[in-house]
C-alpha cells in the first residue's frame, strides 16, 4: 500500500467513487466522486492532535464496532495516505451546531470544513477491477445465536480481537465478562455450502484462516482449550497442511460435524449440540467462547457495477471472467481487467497473483500503441442502415455507435463478434464476418442437400455447446449420427432465417444450442437468442407449423452427458416428423416468402 | 387477464416442447431467464399463452408426442 502511495505514475483517490464509465478499450472515458477529505493529505503528518480534541465518538468500523473512533481519524495505522479524515457525516463543526475544534488544534492550518467534495473525468486505456468481497454476516443464521449470545463472534471479530493494533491489544476476551476463555470452539462453513441464508459456495478462506487463529490461540495460550467443527478441511495451498498438522500437534481437537444449535449454559458458558460424523453419534460441548468461520460473498455493490462497466454476474454473484480457464483475469469485455475477490473468492496469495497478471496483462494491452480487432467482428452495412438502432439495443458490449438518422457504427475494437446485432438486424445491414448470412445459409443448405428429412440441423454455439459435442465424442457418448452441427461464435449469431431455411429445405427439426446463461461467452447474447427463438416458436403456431420441430438448449462445454442425451431424444422427436408433415411446411414457408415479396413490392 | 393473474402470482404456464409436460414456472413479464422442465431437463419450456393454439395442420395433432399418420 505505501509503495502505491508513493509510487510516480500511480495516482490514488481514496474517498472515490466511479460514476459513470463510457467509451472503449484504450479510450474509456471514467467520471468519479471524490468525497471531500477536509484533511490537506500533503501537510498532515498524522500527529494526532486533532484527534485528541475532537468530541464526536463512533464506532470503529475497521475493529467491527469492537473499539470507538473519533470524527477525524485514521481508518487503520497502515491507511494510505498516511493522513487524518474528517468523516463530514459525524462531524459537528460540518452541521449546524459549529464545533471546528479540530481545525483549531492543527498547528499545520491543513483542516478545511469547507472543502467541496471534486467531481473528476479522467481518459484511461484500461481498468482493473478490484473491489474484493464482503464477509458474510450470520445475524440470520439464527440457530447459531450470533447477535443473541455476546460470546458468539465472527471470524472477523476474532481477528481483530486477536491483533496487537486492536482494541484489546492482542487479548483474547469475552464480550460478556472481558475475561479470557478456556475454552474456544471455532464453527467452519458458516454461510458457505449452505442453503439461504447462506451461499451455496465454499469460502475458499475460512478453513485456513481458522488454522491460522487455532495456532495463533495455541501460540500465545497454550492452556486454552481449542475445537474446531467442520464439514470436511481444505488445506490445499503450499504449506497448507503442514499447518493444520502443526495445529493437531499443539492440540486442537478437530470434530467432523457442524453444530444444530448453540445455547447459553445455565453457568454462562456456551453449549454446542453436534452430530460428529467421524463417530457416529449426538455430542455436547461446552465451551467459553465460539467463533463463527464466515464465508465471503459479493459486495453489495457488485450488481451496480457490472451496470456501469456493462460485465456479467456469475450466478453466485461475483464477476464473470471471460474464460474460467484461459482467460481468469480478463472480463468480457476488452480492457477491463478483474483483481482478487472481485470475480470470486480468494486468499492474499492468488488475490496478490491475480492482480500482477491484472496489471501486466493491462500495460501488455496498453503498451502496443495499437488494439488489434478480433477476425470475425461485425460491420454495417451503411447503405443498408435505416438508422432504427435495434442493434445498437442488443449489442452485449456497446460496442455499436449511433445517432439517430445516421447508420450505425461497429467500433472493431470493441466487438467481440457475438454476431447477435446481424442476427437482430431484420434490413440484414451488418455484416458478421466469418459468420456471414451467405455462409450460414450456404452451410445450412450444403447440410441438408443429401435426404435433409432424416437430419436434424443443430446450430452449435462454438464455446460450449459444439465443444460438448466435442467432449461427447471424447467420452465415445453414443447418439444418433443423424445431426448435422453448424457453428457460429455465438448462438445470439442464429437468425429466423437461417432456422426458416432449414425447415424450408426439408428439415423436420432444428435445435438452437449454447451456453447456460451463467456461462455466455458474450456476456449476454444467448439472451438475445432465447427471446428470438421464442418468437419463433409463436410465427411457427401462426402459420400452422408446430414449434416443437424447433428447440432450444443451453448445453456447457462440459456437459458431454446431456449434448448425447439431447440427441437422442431429439431423434426420438425426428423419428415422429412425417413426409407429409414436413412437404406441408414446405409448402407453408414457401407461401410466407411470396407472401414477403409481395409485400416489399407493395412497399 | 390471464397475463395480469400471472403477473401477480409470479408464475405462468409453461410446455416443454421434448416430453410435453405443461408446468407452472416462476415469470416475470419482460424477464428473460434460463427455464428448464423439471422433468426432462430440457430448455426447450414454450410459455403458454392464455388463448389455446388451434391444430396445426388438418389431420395432425399438434400435441407433443402425437404420431403422425397420412405419409
Amino acid at each position: 500500500m505505501a509503495d502505491v502511495g508513493r509510487h510516480p505514475n500511480i495516482e490514488l483517490l481514496t474517498l472515490a467513487e466511479v460514476r459513470q464509465v463510457s467509451g472503449h478499450v484504450g479510450e474509456f472515458k471514467v467520471k468519479v466522486h471524490q468525497r471531500a477529505r477536509h484533511v490537506d493529505v500533503r501537510e498532515c503528518t498524522a500527529c494526532g492532535d486533532c484527534v485528541k480534541v475532537c468530541p464526536q465518538l463512533r464506532p470503529d468500523e475497521f475493529n467491527v464496532g469492537a473499539a470507538q473512533r473519533h470524527a477525524i481519524y485514521q481508518a487503520f495505522p497502515q491507511a494510505v495516505p498516511a493522513a487524518y479524515y474528517l468523516e463530514s457525516a459525524d462531524c459537528l463543526g460540518l452541521n449546524p451546531i459549529a464545533c471546528g475544534k479540530c481545525a483549531e488544534a492543527c498547528e499545520k492550518k491543513c483542516i478545511d470544513l469547507n472543502e467541496p467534495d471534486r467531481d473528476l473525468e479522467f481518459e484511461v486505456g484500461a481498468i482493473v477491477v478490484a473491489t474484493g468481497m464482503e464477509a458474510f454476516d450470520p445475524f440470520d443464521v439464527r440457530e447459531f445465536g450470533y447477535g443473541r449470545l455476546p460470546d458468539v463472534v465472527t471470524a472477523m471479530e476474532f481477528e481483530r480481537l486477536a491483533s496487537s493494533g486492536g482494541p484489546t491489544s492482542g487479548e483474547v476476551v469475552r464480550f460478556s465478562d472481558g475475561r479470557r476463555p478456556h475454552s474456544i470452539a471455532f464453527v467452519q462453513c458458516v454461510g458457505s455450502r449452505c442453503e439461504p441464508p447462506g451461499n451455496p459456495y465454499c469460502g475458499n478462506i475460512c478453513c485456513m484462516n481458522t488454522v491460522k487463529d487455532a495456532l495463533v490461540l495455541k501460540d500465545h495460550w497454550p492452556d486454552i482449550d481449542v475445537k474446531v467443527f467442520y464439514i470436511d478441511l481444505r488445506a490445499f495451498g503450499k504449506g497448507f497442511e503442514e499447518m493444520l498438522r502443526r495445529s493437531r500437534q499443539l492440540g486442537v481437537d478437530y470434530i467432523r460435524g457442524i453444530p444444530g444449535e448453540i445455547e447459553e449454559a445455565t453457568d454462562g458458558g456456551l453449549v454446542l449440540h453436534v452430530e460428529n460424523t467421524e463417530l457416529g453419534r449426538v455430542e455436547k460441548h461446552k465451551v467459553d467462547m465460539v467463533v463463527l468461520a464466515t464465508g465471503v460473498q459479493p459486495r453489495a455493490e457488485a450488481r451496480s457495477l457490472q451496470h456501469l462497466l456493462s460485465l456479467q454476474l456469475h450466478t453466485e454473484g461475483f464477476l464473470l471472467e471471460a474464460h474460467p480457464k484461459l482467460q481468469p483475469v480478463d472480463s468480457p469485455i476488452r480492457g477491463i481487467f478483474y483483481a482478487g475477490c472481485a470475480e470470486g473468492p480468494k486468499d492474499i496469495k492468488e488475490s496478490v497473483t491475480q492482480a500482477s497478471a491484472a496489471a501486466a496483462r493491462a500495460i501488455r494491452l496498453t503498451s502496443q500503441g495499437s488494439i488489434p480487432a478480433e477476425p470475425h467482428t461485425a460491420s454495417v452495412i451503411e447503405e443498408k442502415c435505416t438508422a432504427c438502432g435495434a442493434c445498437v439495443r442488443v449489442c452485449p458490449y456497446k460496442a455499436i455507435e449511433w445517432e439517430k438518422g445516421k447508420p450505425a457504427h461497429v467500433v472493431q475494437a470493441v466487438c467481440a463478434g457475438c454476431g447477435t446485432c446481424a442476427a437482430e438486424c431484420r434490413f440484414d445491414a451488418i455484416l458478421a464476418h466469418k459468420f456471414t448470412d451467405e455462409q450460414l445459409i450456404s452451410q445450412v443448405e450444403a447440410a441438408l442437400a443429401d435426404r435433409p428429412e432424416e437430419k436434424t440441423l443443430v446450430f452449435a454455439c462454438n464455446w460450449c455447446s459444439y465443444a460438448a459435442g466435442d467432449t461427447a465424442g471424447i467420452s465415445r457418448l453414443q447418439y444418433p449420427a443423424r445431426q448435422v452441427l453448424v457453428r457460429t461464435m455465438c448462438s445470439g449469431r442464429v437468425d429466423e432465417k437461417h432456422i426458416l431455411r432449414a425447415f424450408e429445405l426439408g428439415a423436420p427439426m432444428v435445435l438452437v444450442s449454447g451456453c447456460h446463461f451463467a456461462d455466455c461467452h458474450y456476456i449476454n447474447a444467448n439472451r438475445q437468442t432465447q427471446k428470438r427463438v421464442e418468437r419463433l416458436w409463436d410465427r411457427l403456431e401462426q402459420w400452422g407449423i408446430r414449434p416443437e420441430r424447433l428447440h432450444l438448449e443451453w448445453i456447457s462445454s462440459a456437459q458431454g452427458q446431456r449434448f448425447a442425451k439431447t440427441m437422442q431424444e431429439i431423434e426420438k422427436h425426428r423419428a415422429r416428423v412425417t413426409r407429409r408433415e414436413i412437404a406441408e411446411t414446405k409448402r407453408i414457408l414457401k407461401e410466407q416468402r411470396k407472401a414477403k415479396v409481395r409485400a416489399k413490392k407493395n412497399g | 387477464m390471464a397475463d395480469t393473474r400471472e403477473a401477480a402470482s409470479g408464475t405462468a404456464r409453461f410446455r416443454c416442447l421434448r416430453c410435453g409436460s405443461e408446468l407452472m414456472l416462476p415469470y416475470t413479464p419482460g424477464k428473460i431467464e434460463e427455464r428448464s422442465c423439471p422433468n426432462c431437463e430440457s430448455n426447450s419450456v414454450r410459455r403458454l399463452k392464455p388463448e389455446p393454439a388451434k391444430p396445426a395442420l388438418p389431420g395432425i395433432d399438434s400435441r407433443p408426442g402425437a404420431r403422425h399418420t397420412g405419409e
